[in-house]
């Protein structure tokens, strides 16, 4: 009798401002499926040279809209500026087009389910508690209904969670996340799976990009270029790159003084019975030197941090860290059955 | 000249006086008319009026006007031109010229009354535009809104979740024209399956939950 292929249901699903990511088991791996969430639109007489490179697009009646990292190259040799679904980490209002591009993004990436209504985890900010007159609602809402439009039933988690459950398993499910996304950072503090605290920060890779852009007089498409391309923070090298470092530094002592404020808030409610390991993860994260960049600077706020932090340590796989999260919860679901 | 300052407290008619005041206004009566009203002594005993006296001739006393300048000898006109000069430069405050029998302080009752009446009519202007404004943001306004969902969870009682109205249906099209290829890779799973593992002994005990699992449903064989 041969043995048959055996599917494991259950999908995980990172929404990001900067990128979207699906994450399945195959076998005895985990198979990723990656689009970065932005576009472009051209004038339909392009389509021709799209098609002839490749170039990932969708048409509509009098524009094509190119997607993906396509978008961010072609902005950079134009010197535009990408146009992005979401915007500091929730739905963008000013983006008329969002929600058509987020559905044939989320389609894509997410493929089609492995059964009727299978379970698809699917990431969702926190409130920023800088910009508090946001809210997710909607933003949570729009997901919900694409992810069942997909054919998938939707659960929705914190992205920082997700990390928890993706990186903190050896510890018990406890620990400090923060997930330096593009729109915003998100933090979570959990204790043996149970979330003690969870906030995010309008924050995140699109501000040093834009900063960085404001003060050497570029656009924020070529310093995220640069970005990518490689840069040490322990060592910056040129304007651009002195530049990223600054905002960078900027970013990781807000988001230190945001935890210290917010753990104020809710230390008198629970009590950390041991040091937790502080888990950084995110593309934002993925910067020559950032694990050392961020040590010297929590090392200097440690002594006034009301949480004792055993490490500090990187997500092995920050890019799609909470994209694997999301997917142990999915597969949750299922185990709790059998 | 003696009189009787009338203070209105609440709206009372004076009859023997022919008087009808609202609160707040002010009239005076000369002394003999006041003392000679019963209605008047009654109703300031009640607490609606307050009368007081007042002399009102020193208030209403025009200025005298300058003595000719006649007759004088050359050292006198000398010093009389002096202080006529100094006395141009800086004119002392004239008090408000007031025509005989204007009652100054019942004007100012009056003006601020006007006042008081055209500042309430803006308000009310400015209230009912403002609300107008409002009204028409919240027409525009989506009717429902979606529930907030916390800790992972999805709602499943329909009873309980406003429907999202204002999210279009058709989010995923399916007509849409184009082409996407997606970045997928591969990794081990090992880490994976520990924390699947962990997790499922941490939650080892707890209740089975029942949507929206299906049977037959994870690993078959």
């Amino acid at each position: 009798m041969t043995e048959k292929s055996v599917p494991i249901l259950g999908v995980g699903l990172d929404i990001g401002t900067g990128n979207i990511v699906s994450a399945r088991r195959s076998g005895k791996g985990v198979e990723t499926r990656r689009m970065r969430d932005v576009f472009l639109d051209l004038p339909p007489n392009a389509k021709r040279m799209l098609k002839l490179s490749g170039t990932n697009f969708i048409e509509r009646d009098d524009e094509l809209l190119i997607l993906g990292d396509a978008a961010l190259e072609t902005a950079n040799i134009f010197g535009s500026e990408a146009r992005r679904p979401l915007s500091v980490g929730i739905i963008s209002a000013s983006e008329v087009d969002s929600l058509e591009v987020l559905g044939f993004l989320l389609k894509n990436v997410l493929g089609e389910p492995q059964e009727e209504n299978e379970v698809c985890c699917f990431s969702v900010p926190a409130v920023p508690v800088d910009e508090p007159n946001r809210d997710i609602v909607y933003h949570q809402g729009v997901f919900e209904k694409i992810v069942t439009q997909c054919g998938y039933t939707p659960l929705a988690s914190n992205e920082a969670m997700a990390i928890i459950y993706a990186e903190t398993a050896k510890e018990g499910f406890s620990g400090l996340a923060i997930s330096w996304g593009a729109g915003m950072s998100n933090v979570a503090l959990a204790i043996n799976t149970i979330e003690g605290m969870t906030f995010s920060v309008a924050r995140g890779g699109d501000y040093i990009d834009n900063g960085a852009a404001r003060s050497v007089g570029s656009t924020a498409a070529r310093i995220c270029a640069i970005k990518e391309k490689g840069i040490d923070l322990m060592n910056p090298e040129g304007r651009e790159q002195e530049a990223l470092a600054f905002y960078y530094k900027d970013l990781v002592r807000h988001v230190l003084d945001e935890i210290a404020k917010e753990f104020k808030k809710v230390q008198g409610r629970f009590e950390l019975p041991r040091a937790i390991p502080l888990v950084v993860s995110g593309g934002t994260s993925l910067a020559g030197g950032f694990v050392e960049f961020f040590q010297e600077e929590f090392e200097k706020k440690r002594k006034r941090f009301p949480i004792e932090i055993s490490e500090i340590r990187q997500a092995k796989d920050p890019l799609n860290a909470v994209a694997h999260g999301t997917l142990i919860q999915a597969m949750q679901e299922y185990s709790d059955d059998e | 000249m003696k009189e009787a300052r009338i203070e209105c407290v609440t709206t009372t008619p004076i009859p023997d006086l022919g008087l009808r005041l609202a609160p707040g206004e002010v009239t005076f009566l000369p002394e003999q008319v006041a003392l000679r009203s019963k209605h008047l002594w009654k109703i300031a005993r009640a607490g609606a009026v307050k009368v007081r006296w007042v002399e009102r001739y020193k208030e209403m006393r025009p200025k005298s006007p300058p003595a000719p300048f006649v007759n004088l000898s050359r050292t006198r006109k000398k010093a009389a031109r002096m202080t006529d000069s100094t006395e141009s430069e800086a004119p002392p405050p004239q008090p408000p010229k007031t025509e005989p029998g204007v009652d100054v302080e019942a004007l100012v009752a009056r003006v601020r009354e006007e006042t008081r009446q055209e500042m309430q009519t803006q308000i009310d202007e400015l209230k009912q535009a403002l609300l107008h404004g409002v009204g028409e943001i919240v027409r525009d306004l989506p009717a429902g809104q979606p529930v907030v969902v916390e800790g992972g969870q999805t709602p499943t009682d329909s009873t309980s979740k406003p429907e999202a109205t204002f999210i279009p249906d058709d989010l995923v099209k399916k007509g849409t024209k184009g082409r996407v290829q997606v970045e997928a890779a591969e990794s081990e799973g090992g880490d994976l399956d520990d924390a699947t593992a962990a997790l499922a002994a941490l939650r080892g005990k707890k209740k089975k939950k029942a949507a929206p699992k299906k049977k037959g449903s994870g690993r078959k064989s």
